[in-house]
C-alpha cells in the first residue's frame, strides 16, 4: 500500500471500474421505462376497477338499507380490495400481464415479519401441491412469526404452528398433508420439523445454525426426504430423521458453498445459489440431482418451495436487485416479469410476487 | 482540481430532437455515472439499477427540463438520492433474514476482488468515498461537489482529506 500515492490509487480504481462499464444501454433503459408505464397502467386499471366495485358495492348497501331497518347483528362489510399491486403481494398472470392482490385477509396478516430483529425477505409463501391452499408466515398470536394456511382465495386463515420462537421457511409434502418449516422449539435452537397439518402435531427432523440462509427445506418429489440448506451445503435428511447427506457443497457435486436448493418435480435437477470451490459468487446453478452437468445459469436468489414451474422447464428467481426472472432451464433464457423480492409458482402460468 | 466543462449543456444546443438529444445524453453520461456509482456501492446490480433509475428519471422529465439547466448535476444529484436512500436500505437489510445466497454475498467481489485500490476506496466511510469519487475521480470540483451531496464545502474538503489520510495509514477504521 505504502507504494501507491493517493492518485495512483484512484486511477487504478478508476480503471478498474471503467472494465466493467457495461455497453450501449440505452435499449434496456427504453424498456425499463415502457415496462414502468405498462405496470402503471396495469396498477391504474387494478385500483379503478377496485374503486369501481367498491362504488358499485356502496351504492347496492345503500340502496338495499334505504327503507330497510338497520341490522341488528354486526355490520357486514363489503370485502375491501387492497391497494394497488405496488402496496401488497399479488398474483402475476404472466400470459396477460394482470396484476391480482392478495386478499386482505392473507396480507393483513403479515406484517410486521421479523425474528429477533431480523426480517423477513421473501420467501413466505409455499402453496400446497393441489393449489387449493396457501401456507403463509405471519404474525401469530403471540406476535411471533408463526405458519399460517389459507385457502387461495382468502378463505379460512389458520394459524398452524405455535412456535415459542417463530416458524418460518414453509414447504409442503408431495401429497400436501404436511408441512416442512424451520422453527426453534424449545431451547431456542433452530431446527427444522414436520407438522402434521391435521392433527397439529411437529415433529423434528435435523438441527440447523440460525444463520438466516440455512434452513429452507422443500420435500423430494417421492416425500420422503427433505433437501435443506445446512452448514455444509445443500443435502437431504429422511424425512423420518436420520444422516443427512450432502449432495452440494464441500466439493460435493462441484460446488464449494451452496444453498437455497430446490429439486426439480420429477427430481432430476437440483437448482441453488453458491459457488464452485475457490469460483466466483454467489451464482445461480443447475445440476443434476445426482451431482454431474453443473452450470452456472442467470438468476439470483429464490424461495426454494416455489422456485420450479409445476411443468419443470422454468424457474423463478430475482436478479439480484429487485426485478423478477423466469429462467428457462433448457435454454438458459432469462424472462424480466414483474418488480418484486420474491415470487413463487402458483401455477405454470401465474406468480405470487412479493413486493 | 480540475472542472469538467459541461458536455450536457452542449448536447442540448447541439441537438432539436428530444430523443436523439436524451440518447446522445445519455450515451455521453452513462458511463461515467455508471462507474462513479459502482465505485460508490461496490456492486455491478446495484450501480446499473441506480444509474438506469437515473436516468429514467429524467427521461420522464425531458421535455420539461430548462435547456439551460446543468443536467450533470441534476443527473448526479438524483443518482446519489438514490444511492443513499439504496444505502439506508441496505443497512436496514444487513438485519433481514435474507434469501439463501444473498446474506453471504460479498460485494467486493463483484467489482474485484484483487484490485486492491477498489478495496481501498470501498473501506473509507461513504461519506469519505463520496467526496473523493466525485473530486478525486468524476472531477467535480469542491463547490460542485459540496452542491451535489448537499453539505458543505469546508466539509466536502474535510472529508477528502480524511479519505487520503486513510489511504495512507492502511484504513484501519471501520466504515461507518
Amino acid at each position: 500500500m505504502a507504494t501507491m500515492s493517493d492518485r495512483e490509487i484512484l486511477d487504478r480504481a478508476k480503471r478498474a471500474a471503467e472494465a466493467l462499464v457495461p455497453d450501449g444501454r440505452f435499449g434496456d433503459l427504453l424498456r425499463r421505462r415502457d415496462r414502468k408505464r405498462r405496470n402503471q397502467r396495469i396498477a391504474a386499471g387494478v385500483v379503478g376497477i377496485a374503486v369501481s366495485v367498491a362504488a358499485i358495492v356502496a351504492v347496492g348497501v345503500a340502496a338495499r338499507d334505504s327503507g330497510r331497518q338497520p341490522a341488528t347483528s354486526g355490520t357486514t362489510r363489503p370485502s375491501v380490495v387492497p391497494p394497488g399491486p405496488t402496496a401488497s403481494d399479488y398474483v402475476l398472470d404472466l400470459d396477460t400481464g394482470a396484476m391480482t392482490p392478495l386478499p386482505r385477509s392473507i396480507f393483513h396478516s403479515l406484517d410486521p415479519m421479523d425474528i429477533d430483529g431480523h426480517y423477513i425477505y421473501g420467501g413466505r409463501y409455499a402453496l400446497s401441491p393441489d393449489g387449493s391452499t396457501l401456507a403463509f408466515v405471519g404474525l401469530g398470536d403471540e406476535g411471533s412469526l408463526q405458519i399460517f394456511i389459507t385457502g387461495i382465495d382468502g378463505s379460512g386463515v389458520r394459524q398452524v404452528t405455535n412456535d415459542p420462537v417463530a416458524a418460518i421457511m414453509p414447504a409442503w409434502s408431495p401429497d400436501g398433508t404436511t408441512i416442512a418449516y424451520k422453527g426453534y422449539a424449545s431451547g431456542g435452537d433452530p431446527r427444522l420439523f414436520v407438522l402434521d397439518v391435521a392433527t397439529g402435531e411437529a415433529t423434528k427432523v435435523i438441527d440447523v445454525s440460525a444463520k438466516p440462509w440455512e434452513g429452507w427445506p422443500t420435500f423430494t418429489p417421492d416425500g420422503s426426504s427433505l433437501l435443506y440448506s445446512g452448514s455444509a451445503g445443500v443435502s437431504t435428511v429422511p424425512v423420518a430423521g436420520g444422516k443427512s447427506t450432502v449432495l452440494f457443497g464441500r466439493g460435493r457435486g462441484g460446488m464449494g458453498n451452496a444453498g437455497g436448493g430446490s429439486m426439480s418435480p420429477d427430481g432430476s435437477l437440483v437448482t441453488m445459489m453458491g459457488n464452485e470451490p475457490d469460483g466466483p459468487g454467489a451464482l445461480r446453478f443447475v445440476a443434476n440431482a445426482n451431482g454431474t452437468d453443473l452450470r452456472v445459469i442467470s438468476g439470483y436468489s429464490s424461495t426454494p418451495a416455489g422456485t420450479w414451474s409445476p411443468d419443470g422447464t422454468r424457474i423463478v428467481c430475482t436478479d439480484g436487485s429487485k426485478y423478477i426472472l423466469v429462467v428457462d432451464v433448457a435454454t438458459g433464457k432469462a424472462t424480466e416479469v414483474a418488480e418484486g423480492s420474491a415470487a413463487i409458482w402458483l401455477d405454470d402460468h401465474t406468480l405470487l410476487v412479493e413486493v | 482540481m480540475e472542472t469538467q466543462p459541461s458536455r450536457v449543456k452542449l448536447v442540448r444546443e447541439a441537438d432539436e430532437d428530444d430523443d436523439a438529444s436524451f440518447e446522445s445524453f445519455f450515451t455521453a453520461e452513462c458511463p461515467r455515472l455508471f462507474r462513479a456509482l459502482l465505485l460508490l456501492t461496490g456492486n455491478l446490480h446495484e450501480a446499473e439499477d441506480l444509474t438506469q433509475g437515473a436516468f429514467l428519471k429524467l427521461l420522464e422529465r425531458w421535455d420539461s427540463l430548462d435547456r439551460g439547466a446543468d443536467l450533470e448535476g441534476y443527473l448526479f444529484r438524483t443518482a446519489l438520492n438514490g444511492y443513499r436512500s439504496l444505502y439506508r436500505r441496505s443497512r436496514l437489510a444487513t438485519k433481514r433474514v435474507l434469501a439463501p445466497g444473498q446474506a453471504d454475498l460479498d460485494p467486493f467481489e463483484q467489482v474485484s476482488a484483487r484490485e486492491h485500490a477498489v478495496r481501498l476506496l470501498l473501506g473509507l466511510t461513504r461519506r469519505q468515498r463520496e467526496a473523493i469519487v466525485l473530486t478525486g475521480i468524476e472531477g467535480f470540483d469542491y463547490r460542485q461537489t459540496a452542491a451535489l451531496l448537499g453539505i458543505r464545502e469546508p466539509t466536502v474538503r474535510a472529508l477528502v482529506s480524511q479519505a487520503r489520510a486513510r489511504f495512507a495509514e492502511g484504513m484501519d477504521g471501520d466504515d461507518e
